[in-house]
Parts: C-alpha cells; structure tokens; sequence
C-alpha cells in the first residue's frame, strides 16, 4: 500500500495541505488527471504539471518547489531524512522524560505541555536548578497540595514563557517540529524552508537578520502599493443592480422626443476608508513597528488620509514625519531620535485617553484603525473600557497581534481586547500580507 | 485541430514557430489546459507575456481571438450580452399599431435584438476559439464569482431565450497581475502558471527571434543591462519584456554596434516610464557604470 502511487500522491498532498497550501479534492483529481497526461519518468514534467494543478499563488511557489525536491528524492535521501528525524524524535522524547523527572511536585509529575517540557530542557543549567529548588521548598504541611499544584503550574509556566522572551526565541523550533510533525519528509522541508533565505515571508520579523533588510523593505514597498492601487482606484459607473436615475434619463432623452432611448443609472457611491495606525513601540514591539510604519510610510506616499500614532507610555502624533519626501530611513531616524517613548513600557488604556480626548476630530464612522501591538500592556480592563468607546467612534478596529496565535489563550489582555476589535495573528510578514489582502485588497 | 492528440512537442513547436520562446514551465501548463479542458490563470508582472500567450495560441489553432478586456464595474451586459434596446424601441414605434402585442414581444426578445458580448461570442461560436480575459484582477468579485459559473459549465442562462450550451467549449486565457487576490473559487477551477521575469539566457533568445537585425552580441548585453537593471535597483516598474523589445528595435534604429552609455541616456525613456525610477537609476548606477558592469560581467 505504501508504495502504491495512489498512496505517495496523496501523502504529497497532505504534505502541502501541512505546509498551508489549500488543495481541494476536486485539485487533487485535476492533478491525477494531469499525471495521466504527461512522462512520468520525466521530473520536470511531473513537477510543471502538479505546480499548475495543486498551486494557485505565486508565493506558495517556494514551498511547493521545496516540497517537491524533498518528496520526490532517491531512496538514499529519503533513508537520511527518516534517520535524522528519528534522531530528532528520540532526542526530543529523551528531553521530555528528563523535564518530567525534574518537575515533580509531591511525587507528581506537573501537567506542562510538551513544548514547554522542551523548552525547560533547553534552560540554562542554573535556571532549571532554581526551578527545581522553589518545587522542593513548595511543600505544604497538610494534603492541600492537590490545590495548589495548578497554580504552581501556572507560576512555572510563566518563568518558562518569561525565559522564551528573554531568549529571544531564538531557537525554540529546533526540537518541537520534530515531534509535532509526524512525518520526516515533512520535518524535513520545515527544516529546509527555515534554512532558505527566500522565506523571509513566513520568518518571525523580530528575528529578520539586517542583510535580509532590503530585501524584507522590497517586500514591503510591493504590499503598500498594492494596496494604495486598490485604495487609490476609481470607481466607474455600473449599470448592474442598481437604480434608474428618471431624472438624468428623462433629461437626456429629451432629444428624442421624450422616448427614453438612453437610460442613465444611480450610482453607488463608494467611500474610501481613512486608515489610522496606532502602533505599539515599546519595548518588545519596537522591531516589528519598524516594519510596519515601513509598510505604513509605503502606502503614505500614494494614499493621503493615513494618521499614524505611535504608542508605548503614552501616545505621540508622528503623521508629521510621513509628510516629507525623503529616504525612509532618515524618517525612522528622526523618528526614532525625537520620540520619548520609543523602547519604553506599555500604557494602552493612558494611549487611547490620549487619542480620544485629544484627537476627536479624527475618529469619525468612515475611520478604519489598524492597531500593531502583542496586547501586554498595564491597566488592561480600564484598556478594554477605553477601546471599546474606540470602537463606537470608529467603523472598524483591526488588531495586528505579533504572538502566536497558540499564545492567546494565556493571556487575559488578549481576551479583553478580541471582543471589541478584529484580531489577527501577526508576526511575519506572511500574516501581514495576508490581513492586508483580506481586509483591503480582495 | 483534434486536441485529444495533441502532443507536448507539438505545442511546444507551435510556439516556437510563432516565435513565443517558451520552456517547460510554460509549456506544460498550457498543455495541460488545452488537454484537461480548464481555463488557464497566468499570473505574473506586466510585461511578461501573459497575453501573448492568448494570441499565440489563436495563431498555432488558426482561430480567432475573443478578447475581454476587464476594468472595475465590468458587468454582464458588458461581458455577457444586451438586448438592443434601442432597436426593440424602433422596432415598436414602427409596428405598433399593425401587430398584435404579443407578436410585437414574441419578435422583440428574438436573437436579432441580441447584442453578443464576448463571452455569448465565444460560447455561441461554430468553431473553437481562444476566449481571451484579460486583467481579471480588476473587475469586482460579483463579476468573477458570475464568470466563474460560466466557465465551469460553458453555457449561460437568457431568462427570454433558455439556456444556450456552448458549441465547443474555447480556450480560455485569464491573465492577473496579482492587484488583488482572487477568489478560492475561481483559481480552483483554473490550471495555474506563474510567470515571471525571464533569465538572462532566455531573454537573449527571445531578443535575437523578435530583433533578429540586432547584433548577438549587442543582444547579450541588453539582455544583460536589462537584467540588472530588474534586481539590482529598486525600480518601481521594472522594464518588461516588451520594453526590452523597444530598446532592442530603438538600439536597430541607432545602428548601434555595441551598447554605449550614449544608448542608455537616449532611450531610457522606453525602459523605464516613471520620473522616479528614472532619477534611481541615475542615482544609483547611472548609464556609464551600467555598461561597464555588463561588459565586465559578459567577460567573466
């Protein structure tokens, strides 16, 4: 069976579908019938026909060249790729039994996941010595430690998650694919693709390396235009589903006689949004922001009614900064330079009392605000009151949320935040790509 | 042409013999449409001959062309059909008061009054032809997700008249410039080829078939300017083939030999049509400099 060509088509595809290319079935048949049609025993061939049957995107073109060179391999490759995925494997469970023998509280193992097992694993010596040594002195004189063993559990996951920030996150992926991924080839291309510096799209943008700049800059300038094409475009009459004008149409046919000869329709008229940026600059946000008010500085230069705030303690008006023709570095220079917030803590709720009382005049019902920040910030309930009066002046709020999405569910601010605006995970510029096209350019 | 016997050489030829330098990538794909039935997405930069294919392909068939050009509020009517209002009005007025009224209105939504547009054209065509939709990307997703059941089932519904199937089912070409993403639905339905700016190699070749007075050597270096010109400076629009194209013929024109900085500065303006790149490129490399890299890269 698992030589059958049936079988390895179908796990190449689900090899894509893993890698987030959408394939349909109706695709998967278009592609088998595709196969039918051209040398099998030809590589580019088959390569050329399954790229224009299973890929409807240029951007997903590495991906599926990738895919393809590591599945369609020899034999001897292939054994390597299973040899060094196994390794992988049993070094990661190795890893997890040595945390679950280490994190022990009252002879019971804490009920931590396996990726943070794995990243405890990875601590310095001197840290997991310190976790051990607060689990040891944790004890409690009676049998109310079945109580207090979640929360013990929540403490831990804590310092795991203040050490994967601190660390930068740099290299976390190494072990995790490896036992989520239930397939070596699969393990295999993420390997690959991670190493490929044509990537860049799906990397996390704190971690872009500084001569991957220019390049990740022309991605950018790309996105913003395309997006100030669509915004920029004029709209032209339809005469599709819409009114009779009777008043136009009886004006122009007068002509013949009053026959209406020529009909003349209403038009829908389409108002463009006006964009206002509030990005966070503190601290651990002040990477991604740089690529963002690159982005925004992109799309300034073609579409005028873009107002851009910069947040961290407090709010700062940086629009200004946009209006001058020059070099996008310089701007980020003197932007940088003069701003008093930049790399400082977080004060969301003190940021939006700014906007509100200061800049009233520019929330109106036609405004669309695009908020950049990983939602850590003080004073989060008073935060959520604050964003939601946002909300009521506003037509819409999109939240571009620089954590994994699977990092949601630990924070209460996220939850605060998601009900009153449209949050979308945003740490590459893969996502960002992605939530621009979905929500302007489609 | 009996397409259930059409080969990969074969088409391969035909292009090549409509002088349309096209390597497997290509190829295969189109074939592959041809053979499956499917329209064909081309997606790629302006320029890079995604249309051509469409024309191509009409000449290898000996066929003709329908060609729909989209453009934002592109409707039905436009691409569909229309009924010729303004002659059922005359047609009224004449017969008014000898016809009964339902004559007048069984004769006036008849075919005569029909106004084919070009998909009604291609549908209702008594021969197989190439159905040309150009520019998808900038009509509105009612349109696409309307043409997206015309090509699925090649017929098209007249609530006046019934449905009418499509004789032969056409060839049909989209092409994209990627301004806005189209539907899941509409890609699904389509075999998909991606071009993108042609390697120096090939731009070579394409030069010498389309300028063929053009020395090999001078066809190089364009093909070798133009190529760093595309990935080595920040254009804004950077220089099709087309436009590679123009300089070759503008380079004819000159009787330039070898290519000379002088070239450059004369007829940068039909490289490059935007102030702004104009200004980069003078900036940042300048007509001496670029001609002395591609000498210095075509020595190695």
């Amino acid at each position: 069976m698992q030589n059958s060509f049936e079988y390895n088509f179908a796990r190449f595809v689900h090899i894509l579908r893993h890698l987030g290319i959408k394939v349909s079935t109706g695709e998967t048949i278009t592609a088998l019938r595709a196969l039918e049609l051209v040398d099998l025993l030809n590589k580019e061939h088959v390569k050329a026909a399954l790229a224009a049957t299973l890929i409807k995107n240029p951007d997903e073109q590495p991906i599926f060249i990738q895919a393809f060179e590591s599945f369609f391999t020899v034999p001897e490759v292939k054994q390597q790729q299973r040899e060094e995925w196994e390794e992988r494997r049993a070094e990661g469970l190795r890893l997890i039994e040595e945390a679950d023998h280490d994190l022990v509280y009252e002879g019971e193992t804490l009920s931590l996941t396996d990726e943070e097992k794995l990243f405890y694993a990875r601590l310095p010596e001197d840290e997991k010595k310190r976790i051990k040594r607060y689990l040891e002195s944790s004890k409690l004189p009676d049998d109310r430690y079945h109580s207090f063993k979640p929360m013990l559990e929540y403490q831990i996951r804590g310092t795991l998650r203040y050490w994967k920030q601190r660390l930068g996150e740099e290299d976390d992926n190494y072990y995790i694919p490896s036992l989520k991924v239930d397939d070596e080839v699969l393990a295999s291309i993420i390997r690959e693709l991670g190493e490929d510096d044509s990537n860049l799209l799906y990397e996390d943008m704190k971690k872009i390396r500084e001569r991957d700049l220019p390049h990740v800059t022309n991605v950018l300038k790309l996105l913003s235009r395309k997006l100030a094409t669509k915004i920029s475009r004029r709209y032209r009459m339809s005469k599709k589903m819409v009114k009779i004008d009777l008043r136009r149409s009886i004006k122009a046919n007068v002509r013949y006689g009053g026959i209406i000869f020529k009909l003349h329709y209403k038009q829908k008229r389409i108002q463009k949004p006006d964009i206002m940026l509030i990005c966070d600059v503190s601290g651990s946000m002040a990477r991604y922001a740089a690529f963002v008010i690159q982005f925004i500085y992109g799309l300034s230069s073609v579409v005028k009614n873009i107002e851009s705030f910069i947040f961290a303690e407090e709010l700062e008006y940086v629009t200004p900064y946009f209006m001058k023709i020059r070099p996008f570095e310089e701007t980020m220079m003197e932007l940088m330079g003069k701003s008093k917030i930049w790399g400082k803590g977080t004060n969301f709720n003190k940021s939006l009392k700014t906007l509100r009382e200061h800049y009233p005049l520019l929330l109106n019902s036609n405004t669309v605000v695009i908020i950049l920040s990983d939602t850590k910030t003080l004073e989060i309930d008073q935060a959520a009151q604050e964003l939601l009066k946002l909300k009521k002046s506003v037509k819409d709020i999109i939240w571009l949320n620089t954590l994994p999405y699977n990092e949601w569910k630990d924070l209460q601010s996220v939850a605060a935040f998601q009900r009153h605006c449209q949050m979308y995970e945003c740490y590459t510029l893969a996502h960002l790509e992605k939530i621009i096209r979905k929500q302007f350019i489609h | 042409m009996d397409f259930k016997k059409l080969t990969i050489e074969q088409l391969r030829t035909g292009f090549e013999q409509e002088g349309y330098i096209a390597e497997d990538e290509i190829v295969i794909p189109v074939y592959l449409a041809l053979r499956l039935e499917k329209p064909i997405l081309i997606t790629g930069a302006p320029g890079v001959g995604k249309t051509e294919i469409a024309k191509v392909l009409a000449r290898i068939f000996k066929t003709d062309l329908i060609r729909l050009q989209c453009y934002e509020g592109l409707d039905e009517n436009k691409a569909l059909y229309e009924w010729n209002y303004q002659r059922q009005l005359i047609k009224i007025q004449l017969i008014k008061e000898s016809t009964s009224s339902e004559l007048i209105e069984q004769n006036l939504f008849s075919p005569a009054y029909l106004l084919e547009r070009p998909l009604l054209k291609a549908i209702q065509a008594t021969r197989k032809n190439v159905l040309l939709i150009d520019e998808i990307d900038k009509t509105d997703e009612e349109f696409e997700a309307f043409l997206f059941e015309v090509l699925s089932d090649f017929q098209v519904s007249i609530p006046e008249l019934g449905t009418i199937y499509a004789r032969h089912i056409p060839i049909v070409v989209l092409t994209n410039n990627g301004e806005r993403e189209l539907s899941d639905g509409l890609k699904r339905r389509c075999v998909f080829l991606y071009i993108d700016f042609p390697s120096i190699e090939k731009e070579i070749r394409i030069i010498k078939t389309k300028v063929p007075q053009l020395e090999a050597r001078l066809a190089e270096e364009v093909a070798g300017a133009i190529h760093y010109m595309r990935h080595h400076i920040d254009l804004k629009k950077k220089p099709s083939i087309s436009e590679t194209l123009d300089f070759a013929n503008a380079l004819v024109l000159m009787g330039a030999q070898r290519l000379e900085p002088e070239h450059i500065r004369q007829a940068l303006n039909l490289l490059l049509k935007d102030k702004d790149d104009i200004d980069m490129f003078n900036k940042e490399v300048g007509p001496e400099e670029l001609v002395e890299i591609v000498r210095s890269r075509l020595k190695r």
